[in-house]
């Protein structure tokens, strides 16, 4: 059986759980959003969500895993009614986390090739037509799979390499890994920010960005918006934090570890911010446009119009791989998160050795990702996302405030975590837990089914949307039959 | 940048970097 490996300290959790929370999408998701709900608005409607949602939900996962000393899985089996327990659902955590990373690696896959692409801004003056034509080779239907890209099959090697050998041991490995993978991308964040505002133009981008629209703070679209994005951010729903938190040492703290990691991730979107507007701000400056007509979000902000930008800057090479460098170790630590929940959670239930959990995991992964590196690689990636985060994730953070609010008992569970904290809760987390996570989960499920029902995600066919609609059956199905293989006690 | 922009700015930064720098403050002090 594998013996309990430790954080080495506190910063390494910190670290661990920050660069797990701290992905693409503070980059590439939050400031576009910040920007179409109202500016200014939006950051103080986020700050809001932050507290009553996120860092309690944060708390709550913190709690679970500390508690229990388990993966998700393991964790949730330990809450019963009588004979039932509800393994599955942290088992339904889990494999919606290992979904995402199939085709998050193949975004770090682009993301390698870029590094190669930027040494002489390959794309030319055409990176729109460059990125999804030459790079993605992108087909005119979903169903139209087009060539195998094998430039992205080598960056998605080279992508579950990296994250194989950062999950190697554990937490043994990862505590080292991420004082790279969380520093630097901050680092190089700032530098965008300091070369950002040193352009002309910048501050235009700016002020699209915290010019606040207050009468937006009226509209329902505004919190839905931000509820969605905490709860994208925070990498909450996972299991990832539940087997993070399991690491952690005895006497160690969870309340202010909590919120530690949930102002850095949001303080850590709300300054890439700044450097994408002030970036964009300097480009529509210089075609002579406002700033929304050149407001993008994703991976098309990423790796077409970033691309366009960095070809207008002195040592265009250098920002190119510096920025590249940054979305890679941005993305990497959430990647790997995502794995060690997973094969945490193999290891718990069936007493399988680390390495083999790892490479397995990741040999099945890097197996479904090939159809992302098709030409219809990128219509998939979008589907399975949007599925991924509007249902999978909403539903594991509903149920998981069900059963440890009302079954387990938020009481106990706050007299637990304030046993061990040094910063204590109040009633305002059981509020929280009770009330305000549960129904802002469930309204945000129940208006995705209902969206998704009115109309077919996206324009996509409706059988290509069955997969979507599938996968979540699918998980669910297969988090039941895990839960019930076998009964063995830990 | 206008005057709501810059109200954003201040109270953001101060609500997320006061909020970091005072949990790093309860862990040094917890140290002590």
């Amino acid at each position: 059986m594998e013996e309990k490996v430790y954080w080495q300290n506190r910063v390494a959790f910190i670290l661990a759980s920050m660069g797990s929370a701290i992905g693409l999408g503070n980059v590439w998701r939050f400031p576009y959003i910040c920007y179409k709900y109202g500016g200014g608005a939006f950051l103080f409607a986020y700050v809001v969500v932050l507290m009553l949602i996120g860092i309690p939900l944060l708390i709550l996962e913190f709690g679970i895993g500390y508690k229990f000393k388990g993966s998700a899985p393991y964790s949730l089996s330990q809450v019963r009614i009588g004979n039932i327990n509800f393994e599955f659902i942290g088992w339904f955590a889990i494999l919606v986390g290992f979904c995402i990373t199939t085709y998050y690696s193949v975004i770090m896959g682009w993301s390698f090739d870029y590094l190669f692409y930027t040494l002489k801004t390959m794309w030319g003056d055409a990176p729109k037509e460059f990125f999804y034509k030459n790079v993605l080779g992108l087909t005119d239907s979903v169903f139209n799979l087009g060539k195998i890209q094998w430039h992205i099959v080598i960056g998605l090697i080279l992508s579950w390499v990296w994250i194989v050998l950062s999950i190697w041991k554990g937490a043994k490995t990862v505590g080292k890994v991420v004082y790279v993978t969380v520093t630097l991308p901050w680092i190089l964040l700032i530098v965008f920010v300091i070369r950002g505002l040193a352009l002309p133009g910048a501050f235009e981008g700016i002020k699209y960005y915290l010019t606040p629209s207050w009468e937006k703070l009226l509209s329902p679209e505004l919190w839905q918006a931000a509820i969605s994005q905490c709860f994208f951010s925070l990498t909450v729903g996972f299991g990832v934090m539940i087997a993070y938190a399991s690491f952690l040492p005895p006497k160690s703290d969870i309340v202010n570890n909590a919120f530690l990691v949930g102002l850095a991730d949001a303080a850590t979107a709300y300054i890439a911010g700044f450097a994408v507007f002030s970036t964009l701000g300097y480009y529509a400056y210089t075609m002579g446009v406002s700033v929304s007509d050149v407001m993008k979000s994703g991976p098309e902000l990423a790796f077409c119009t970033y691309p366009t930008i960095i070809s207008k800057l002195p040592f265009a090479p250098l920002f190119g791989i510096m920025f590249f460098v940054m979305l890679l170790t941005l993305a990497i630590d959430s990647a790997f998160s995502l794995v060690e929940g997973a094969s945490a959670s193999f290891i718990d239930k069936f007493k399988i050795k680390r390495w083999k959990s790892n490479v397995g995991i990741s040999i099945i992964a890097f197996l479904l990702g090939i159809i992302y590196t098709t030409g219809a690689g990128l219509y998939w990636l979008d589907i399975m996302d949007h599925f991924m985060n509007n249902f999978g994730l909403f539903l594991a953070g509903f149920l998981e405030c069900i059963i440890i609010g009302y079954i387990y008992g938020s009481e106990n569970m706050k007299r637990f975590i304030n046993e061990v904290s040094e910063r204590k809760i109040g009633k305002w987390w059981n509020i929280s837990i009770l009330i305000i996570v549960p129904i802002s989960a469930f309204i945000l499920l129940l208006v995705s089914i209902i969206e998704r029902i009115k109309s077919p995600y996206g324009g996509y066919p409706r059988s290509a949307e069955a997969f979507g609609w599938g996968s979540i059956i699918l998980f669910l199905i297969l988090s039941i039959v895990f839960s019930r293989i076998t009964k063995e006690e830990k | 940048m206008n005057i709501g922009g810059w109200i954003t700015f201040i109270i953001v930064s101060g609500i997320l970097f006061g909020g970091i720098i005072h949990s790093i403050f309860i862990i040094l002090r917890k140290k002590d």
